[in-house]
């Protein structure tokens, strides 16, 4: 047994050592987020309250196809069909995701081939009214897209979605990692 | 009559309100280690919290569960709680500043320590449950067996003061030196059966929450469970102020002997404030850094190194004693 040994093992320096380590964190920085005076930064691929992209002012990207409706495993998805006011093809009068329901799995956006559905990040659900005012209407989630374009131009989450949307195939997309 | 019975008074609240900012910084303490915040939301960096948690405690029922001796059952708190809080009686804070003067007030805290098992006994006991039960047995064979190295310790201190009161153990110091350069082994072996003896992390086995859902105050509602916490947090400031006392000087300190009348008093107190928070923040911080030992581990320990090293301090003090 060398010297060294000896030293640890009667002089017990590995406790020494984990007090050191112990010690040192404190003065490192808190990891806590102060979640109701912060906002919560939630990592990027979170999937939270959805969103409908528009191609232009007031006109949604949705057709109307049902592959939502009939993708969504929790079946909260409820979708009338109209013509469209501008050209052919038709878009979504009604477009209702009862949130109450919905397990936020993303296969709806999934399965979108018109890009138009996708899944944001706010988490926050909470609400004092009834069932009802758990539904998010198609101006809801229309509004919501505006909010995260502000986002996309401010790179809030390192991601430029609209650059992502515009170049990759939508089954290939990998959100690169840093 | 009337001036002792403020000074209980006022020696009672000062260790409570102690005791109730002990229980926040811990939680502060930890939290920082753990890059955490800690308590935050009650009053300016949660300085209110304890107040919170009392005000929860007293307003709860005192329930008792219907499988228990209710009077050992309710009587185990106090047993606890009592001694814990009457050894501060004997501590001197500060020159001249104490509650009482007895000749023997080393043995006095020893011997309230002691009494303190009675409580976690009978709260095991009486509650007629298995984890209290488990806890006390355990609390029991833990204390008994860290007691005697506790003991131990103290006695070459006694040799080298020559007295048994505390008074006298600091004044000694004052004049000659802080007794830990000449006492190391034994200041370590008292903090080592201190922790222990306090029930506390690495050798809090006695209310191990993870195994035990708390020990012997799982059966306790309200007041009953607020006296154990008081009581384990007291008992730490005491074992702390002892060991300010006996090893590490006291109220003395640098210029202490340069003031006079009531300079020294304030003084001698602040020294002594500061050292037992010191000691305080080391009892948290060993929480924070180990993890439980197992309870052959604690027994062995206690047996095969504390009390031999114990034994061989007073002989090597006794022989170096008579050499000198």
């Amino acid at each position: 047994m060398s010297t060294r040994d000896i030293i640890r093992k009667y002089l017990f320096t590995e406790l020494l050592q984990g007090m050191a380590f112990t010690f040192k964190n404190i003065f490192v920085p808190k990891v806590t987020t102060l979640y109701p005076y912060e906002s919560v930064q939630m990592p990027r691929r979170a999937r939270g309250i959805h969103y409908m992209r528009e191609k232009e002012e007031g006109l949604t990207a949705c057709t109307a196809c049902n592959t939502c409706v009939k993708a969504c495993p929790a079946n909260c998805i409820a979708l009338t069909k109209t013509k469209c006011p501008t050209g052919k093809g038709s878009i979504a009068e009604e477009y209702t995701i009862d949130l109450a329901k919905c397990i936020f799995c993303g296969y709806c956006s999934d399965v979108c081939p018109y890009d138009a559905i996708h899944l944001g990040h706010s988490l926050h659900l909470a609400t004092q009214g009834s069932r009802e005012s758990m539904k998010a209407d198609l101006p809801f989630l229309t509004g919501n897209y505006y909010t995260y374009l502000d986002e996309e131009e401010n790179d809030a989450y390192g991601v430029n979605y609209g650059l992502v949307r515009k170049f990759s195939d939508k089954s290939q997309v990998r959100l690169q990692e840093d | 009559m009337f001036l002792v019975l403020v000074q209980i008074i006022t020696m009672i609240l000062t260790v409570v309100m102690a005791v109730a900012y002990m229980t926040w910084m811990e939680r502060k303490i930890i939290g920082a280690i753990q890059n955490r915040y800690g308590v935050k939301h009650t009053g300016p960096f949660g300085l209110l919290q304890p107040f919170a948690d009392v005000l929860k405690l007293i307003t709860k029922e005192s329930f008792s569960p219907d499988q228990v001796n209710k009077p050992l059952f309710k009587v185990a708190p106090l047993i606890v709680f009592v001694p814990a809080i009457l050894s501060f009686s004997v501590i001197p804070f500060s020159y001249g500043l104490w509650v009482s003067d007895i000749s023997v007030s080393l043995l006095f805290v020893l011997a309230m320590g002691s009494l303190g098992t009675y409580g976690i006994v009978f709260a095991g006991w009486s509650s007629n449950s298995k984890y209290p039960m488990i806890s006390s047995l355990r609390s029991t064979a833990q204390m008994i067996s860290y007691e005697v190295p506790l003991f131990l310790s103290l006695i070459g201190v006694i040799i080298l003061t020559g007295s048994l009161s505390l008074k006298e153990i600091v004044e000694y110091q004052n004049e000659h030196m802080w007794l830990v350069f000449p006492q190391i082994l034994g200041f370590l072996l008292f903090a080592v059966s201190a922790v222990a003896e306090t029930n506390r992390a690495p050798f809090d086995l006695a209310e191990a929450e993870t195994e035990l859902v708390g020990g012997f105050f799982t059966e306790y509602p309200s007041m009953g469970f607020a006296l154990f916490f008081l009581a384990e947090y007291a008992s730490m400031f005491l074992m702390s102020a002892v060991a300010v006392t006996v090893f590490l000087g006291g109220w003395s300190g640098p210029f202490i002997n340069h003031f006079d009348g009531s300079a020294k008093v304030v003084i001698g107190l602040m020294y002594f404030v500061i050292k037992v928070y010191v000691l305080m923040f080391i009892f948290v911080w060993l929480r924070a850094t180990f993890p439980r030992l197992r309870y052959d581990q604690l027994m062995s320990f206690a047996w095969l190194y504390l009390i031999p090293l114990g034994l061989f301090n007073i002989i090597l003090t006794a022989v170096l004693a008579y050499i000198f």
